[in-house]
């Protein structure tokens, strides 16, 4: 009987001590075996957040920094506009100054930011807030376009009138100069058109603003660009087809050997 | 020396310096100042002489010249503002 009972306690003893062995053992096991527990996950998310963070700052410092020099080079072009008062070129540089500013701050801002969502959000103004490709640029890029071809046709109107001296004279000296004439009348209308172009593409952006990720208006804005820079092309196809009709009429008028006829060109035009 | 060869002497010398003052006259009206200043705009003295209306006719030419070297700059100009509104509309963001 007491056999009996000494060997039922040694055979619980050492059960129990297997099962606490066991236990203990377990965990180690479980690490070799890859399964994992709800630390190890958290630690991978935080991994990953520590590898995207800088991923997204130097995305956004790419693409903050490209939009600066972009305004900066607009903003150098602007200021070379001929057509213009200094009060309209001030404007645009505030506006462009504004921009770069407001780019700088959230550039500050990101490169601080020591969360993923919101990093994230900060990126996406970038594009949304300023729409400095999308607008700003394009919109100023048209405004010296539109100059532009303002100082073209400015030119072309001076050159037109020595033309027009030169084959009037061509005429009073009895030369055939109708084709001349047709070529400089032609002219005269392709730089008119050009200047009429070019108005029409300052008036239809002028007053344009960032969208603020309204997209009504972001196709608003985008159908307007589109117009005021098919206008600028027009105007520019125009101008070259004046270009052309100059080559023209210069040929011709040394074909027609005016400078022996000269002294009529100055009776001509007393 | 007689008085026949003493007053052919004068005679020549007479003609020479009339030659001198006509030439002295005629070249002036051919300095490129004069040409600046009616190449645009007729003048009374683009009719006084046939060598000045020559050479109107020359800086006419130069003026035009100079207009269409400037347009063409210009519109080397216009087309590189054209690609930078391209560039931007393009983008679209």
């Amino acid at each position: 009987m007491n056999t009996k009972k000494i060997t039922a306690s040694i055979v619980s003893l050492a059960t129990a001590s297997t099962l606490l062995a066991g236990l203990a053992v377990l965990p180690a096991h479980a690490e070799e075996l890859g399964l994992k527990d709800s630390t190890k996950v958290n630690a991978r998310v935080d991994l990953k957040t520590e590898d995207r963070l800088p991923k997204i700052i130097s995305r956004s410092n790419v693409a903050i920094d490209a939009r600066v020099d972009a305004l900066n080079k607009l903003n150098a072009r602007i200021q070379q506009m001929k057509n213009v008062s200094v009060t309209f070129k001030s404007n645009i540089s505030s506006q462009i100054q504004t921009n770069i500013l407001g780019l700088t701050t959230l550039k500050t801002k990101i490169d601080a930011d020591t969360d993923v969502t919101i990093a994230l959000t900060d990126e996406k103004s970038i594009l949304g807030s300023f729409r400095i490709y999308a607008l700003v640029i394009p919109q100023g890029y048209i405004l010296a376009s539109a100059d532009r071809v303002d100082t073209v046709v400015s030119l072309m109107s001076d050159l037109g009138a020595k033309l027009q001296l030169r084959i009037t004279a061509g005429q009073t000296a009895g030369k055939d100069v109708s084709k001349l004439q047709a070529s400089l009348n032609d002219f005269n209308s392709k730089t008119a058109d050009a200047k009429v172009q070019s108005n029409t593409a300052v008036t239809t952006i002028a007053s344009l603003s960032p969208d603020q990720g309204d997209k009504i208006k972001q196709d608003a804005n985008t159908t307007a660009l589109k117009a005021a820079r098919s206008n600028i092309k027009t105007a520019t196809q125009d101008l070259r087809a004046a270009h052309e009709e100059v080559k023209t009429i210069i040929k011709g008028l040394k074909d027609l050997n005016l400078s022996v006829d000269a002294s009529s060109s100055a009776r001509v035009s007393q | 020396m007689t008085t026949k060869a003493t007053l052919g002497l004068i005679i020549i010398i007479v003609l020479i310096g009339l030659a001198g003052w006509w030439y002295a006259m005629d070249k002036p009206t051919e300095t490129p100042t004069t040409i600046q200043t009616t190449n645009t705009q007729s003048t009374s003295s683009e009719s006084t002489s046939p060598a000045t209306n020559t050479t109107v006719t020359n800086s006419s030419d130069a003026s035009i010249d100079q207009s269409v070297n400037s347009i063409d700059t210009e519109m080397k100009g216009l087309d590189s503002d054209n690609a930078n509104t391209d560039s931007g509309l393009n983008a679209q963001n």
